[in-house]
């Protein structure tokens, strides 16, 4: 929901465009009036031009019904941007007005992130306890239809608008889910986010949890309460786990004051693009950092680890020594500014990506665990007809339920164990495995 | 471009109507072209300047700005497709390489060594070798692993990566390394490429004079294959009694071939009409009167399903508006539109939703589908079985050809075969219990 957030780092850059007017209209001119200019375009922008032209006049000769020029237009730069990656988009007039208008704030939303993967809308993670989450989707689940619209080509941006609106609003999304033979239906209500951003619970003696669920711009304060909270036991500090799964919303912003709680002013993510005004390092805040001291830290990472969170891992696996124990994560952190046009639609264009400070690329490729999870094979599993019959209402996992995620088990083994093995399974791996079959009724896991 | 004209038409009609197009077509190249090149005889209305000019500046932006540097080329396909996808859902963009398959899949052959591969736990497998073509008399077998292609390892090669490699032109060599389950060593074979037909009709019988015919989809050399499976069926059975036509899961074609194929059947009348903006795109089409073939009066049953589609449905509603059979399984797609493909001039093309076309009573088939007089329901998905499982088979059945046609057509259709497909099973009675007159009384008594 928050990806017009998340990606907007500047305001639009009037000077490339006004200079880019200049020059590209000239190119379309040398079609109608056949002078051959000095256009600042490459001949090879040209002759592809020429292509767009001739697909346009067959379209508009040929087409079973007529068409507006506009349309067609519009629809072509939609293509084009879509062909860039998954955060890039097209704001038509009134959409672009719109966004500036209402800034960067939604009444309510469904509390879920979007992105578009194999040409699909796929949900990269519905925010815990969040309307989408209560609703049923899950990480990774293809969108097919949202109001009984198809979301074919629709990006991820569009699709992210359509879940925005007043609280109570309902919206029908149908899906498609490894593991089910046909689409399913499901209805969520929109709401404002009032998910708690984070929740703490001390694990066994000297041992913590805390599961950060929605990092907005509260959730630094709250870290730092739960870290000093930790430090003030002066006895017990053993190791911290801190749960990353299905964590795909938040700033960037929000991300850097969080991993600032760990590790203070050291490198957190830098951001490269082509153009050099589009490099930048992002550094942490002293101010904001509680633990002096290094504890074992194994963060919980997996599919719907995105963007925020993904940048997190990053910095505390590079500057605080932290495991990453789970599942690749998403693979999604860009940064991207909106550049308008002149008939007052705007393009939402990719201009950077972000790095971990060991300069690892995080788009598109996602981060690797330093342990892996048990074995998930959902692809083999048995086709459920009706799946949510049977599931139990939906309600966020308490401590009890938390400690029979054989995720956060294998993470307790691992930090009573720090320094003794190294990047290998957890000891006492197969009987974790047992155990994550006899507790196959968690809330997490019901739909198999 | 004139070599690709022939193909101008997916849904090709008649063939004069079929020539004006095509040097309309050519016409509008021209126009094009000269525009291109500079040339005031052709100009754009300064609306769609305006709007030009708009696409050009984000162009640029995205050409200047964008984190990854990208061809423009790339980025034009992507403007195009985008174009074109905001049509409807059967309009799409080809890129050369897409088009250039296409125009194999329609012509009804290609070059190559004659093998059927599938990808199965991503080892190359050849499902089977096709009899007649150079891998089937080299001694390639079902189950063989493709190693190598030409040297190059098969790991990590997709399907289509792997077909591509081993087509090629006429009388090239393709060497492929095989693995097979008791040799203990790997096994080369070199084998020079043919032209191997792609057969779009398949045929079997049933030991009381039923025939069984299937259409996979609808290409160039739909209508003659048809032809020669008939003569085929008369030869093996005496009498022929009836004819069951499995439309199931075929997708459709070119729109002279739905015609031709609904003209072996349908005595006189009617066939299917075409209406689009442009004049040329407004065509209707009749059967032949003075043919008296078995074809046109043997009783018959149609079998569709939900993967019937465009030139399958135009068969199916000619048969179920003319009253010549009965229609058996589930409701059709319900396409009822009809693409040209135009060639643009870098060797890409588009296909571009033309006309609507309508059955003989006037019916629009669009997102309707039509309904078989007698729905039976295909088999629900076993429990207990993965989608994994299902998309395999699927697979499977498609590189087979689908349906019960995986064996040579000299074997009738055994009881078993018959078993796993309820719908062909009702079609058999239907053909049994009833002489041809009655079959519109049958399809209200289910």
């Amino acid at each position: 929901m928050e990806k017009n957030k998340l990606n907007r780092m500047n305001t639009p850059t009037k000077p490339t465009f006004r200079r880019l007017v200049g020059s590209l209209v000239l190119v379309v001119a040398l079609c109608w009036t056949g002078a051959h200019s000095a256009a600042a375009v490459s001949s090879q922008a040209y002759a592809q031009l020429r292509l767009l032209v001739e697909a346009l006049y067959e379209i508009d000769s040929k087409y079973v019904t007529e068409k507006k020029e506009r349309d067609l237009i519009y629809g072509a730069i939609r293509g084009m941007v879509a062909s860039l990656d998954p955060n890039s988009s097209f704001l038509s007039p009134a959409e672009y007005q719109e966004s500036q208008s209402k800034g960067n704030q939604s009444e309510a939303d469904a509390g879920m992130e979007l992105s578009v993967k194999d040409n699909l809308l796929t949900v990269i993670a519905p925010m815990e306890g969040g309307p989408a989450w209560r609703a049923g989707l899950k990480a990774d689940d293809h969108i097919l239809k949202i109001n009984n619209q198809s979301t074919r080509n629709v990006t991820a941006l569009e699709a992210a608008k359509k879940f925005q609106g007043p609280p109570g609003t309902k919206v029908k999304v149908q899906l498609i889910r490894a593991g089910l033979a046909k689409p399913l239906d499901l209805d969520l209500t929109l709401e404002k986010n009032t998910v708690d951003s984070l929740a703490y619970y001390p694990l066994e003696d000297g041992y913590y949890y805390i599961r950060l669920r929605n990092p907005r711009e509260r959730s630094a304060q709250e870290l730092q309460q739960v870290l000093r909270t930790i430090q003030s036991n002066p006895s017990a500090r053993k190791g911290i786990i801190l749960d990353l799964r299905n964590t795909a919303g938040g700033q960037l912003e929000e991300a850097r004051r969080l991993a600032s709680a760990f590790v203070g002013n050291e490198l957190i993510y830098s951001v490269k693009g082509r153009q050099t005004e589009n490099k930048q390092s992002f550094v942490g805040l002293k101010d904001y950092q509680v633990l002096k001291e290094k504890l074992p830290l194994i963060i919980l990472v997996d599919q719907g680890t995105a963007r925020a969170a993904e940048v997190i891992a990053g910095a505390l696996q590079a500057q605080y020594g932290a495991l990453l124990m789970g599942y690749k994560t998403f693979g999604d952190c860009a940064v991207s500014k909106v550049f308008p046009l002149k008939d007052g639609s705007a393009l939402v264009v990719s201009v950077g990506y972000c790095y971990t400070p060991r300069d690892t690329l995080i788009q598109g490729k996602g981060l690797e665990p330093d342990i892996s999870g048990p074995k998930k094979d959902s692809d083999d599993q048995p086709v459920a007809e009706s799946p949510l019959k049977m599931e139990k209402p939906k309600k966020i996992p308490d401590l009890n339920e938390v400690m029979q995620d054989p995720l956060v088990r294998q993470a307790l083994a691992k930090l009573k164990n720090w320094g003794r093995s190294s990047v290998t399974q957890a000891p006492g791996n197969r009987l974790l495995k047992k155990k994550q079959a006899a507790s196959s009724h968690s809330a997490e896991d019901e739909i198999s | 471009m004139n070599h690709s004209h022939h193909l101008s038409s997916n849904f090709r009609s008649l063939p004069a109507l079929s020539a004006v197009r095509n040097i309309f077509c050519f016409s509008l190249m021209l126009a094009v072209l000269l525009c291109a090149w500079g040339h005031p005889a052709f100009s754009l209305s300064e609306e769609t300047r305006d709007q030009l000019s708009v696409f050009a500046e984000a162009l640029g932006i995205v050409e200047d700005n964008h984190v990854d540097s990208k061809d423009t080329k790339k980025l034009i396909y992507g403007a195009i497709k985008g174009m074109v996808g905001s049509l409807d859902s059967h309009s799409s963009f080809m890129a050369p390489e897409e088009f250039k398959e296409l125009q194999i899949e329609t012509k009804g052959s290609f070059s190559g060594i004659g093998i059927e591969i599938t990808l199965k736990d991503n080892l190359l497998i050849v499902v089977s070798p096709i009899e007649g073509t150079p891998a089937y008399r080299a001694g390639l077998q079902a189950g063989d692993r493709i190693i190598k292609i030409d040297g190059q390892n098969t790991k990590n090669m997709n399907l289509l990566d792997a077909v591509r490699k081993i087509r090629g032109s006429k009388g090239s060599t393709v060497t492929l390394t095989i693995m097979r389950e008791n040799l203990d060593k790997l096994k080369t074979f070199s084998l020079v490429r043919e032209i191997i037909p792609i057969r779009s009709v398949r045929v079997r019988y049933f030991e009381d004079g039923i025939g069984y015919i299937r259409i996979t989809n609808f290409q160039d050399k739909t209508d003659q294959d048809l032809k020669q499976a008939f003569k085929d069926l008369q030869a093996k059975c005496k009498p022929l009694r009836g004819l069951i036509l499995d439309l199931r899961n075929d997708p459709g074609g070119l729109l002279d071939q739905a015609v031709k194929v609904s003209d072996e059947f349908i005595a006189s009348g009617l066939i299917v009409y075409t209406e689009g903006r442009n004049k040329a795109q407004t065509m209707r089409f009749y059967a032949n009167e003075n043919s008296t073939s078995l074809e046109k009066t043997i009783p018959l049953v149609v079998l569709i399903n939900e993967g019937s589609a465009s030139a399958s449905e135009i068969v199916a509603g000619a048969v179920q508006d003319r009253k010549r059979g009965i229609l058996i399984g589930t409701k059709s797609f319900g396409k009822g539109s009809v693409q040209t493909i135009i060639p643009l001039e870098d060797g890409s093309a588009l296909r571009l939703t033309t006309a609507h076309y309508y059955t003989p009573s006037g019916r629009s088939i669009n997102e309707k589908g039509i309904q078989p007089d007698l729905v039976v329901e295909a088999p629900a998905i076993p429990e207990g079985k993965s989608v994994k499982d299902l998309r395999q088979e699927a697979l499977d059945r498609r590189m087979k050809g689908e349906g019960i046609t995986d064996k040579a057509w000299t074997v009738p259709i055994s009881s078993d075969e018959l078993e796993r497909d309820p719908q062909l099973a009702r079609a058999l009675q239907a053909l049994r219990q009833s002489p041809p007159k009655k079959f519109s009384e049958a399809a209200t008594k289910p």
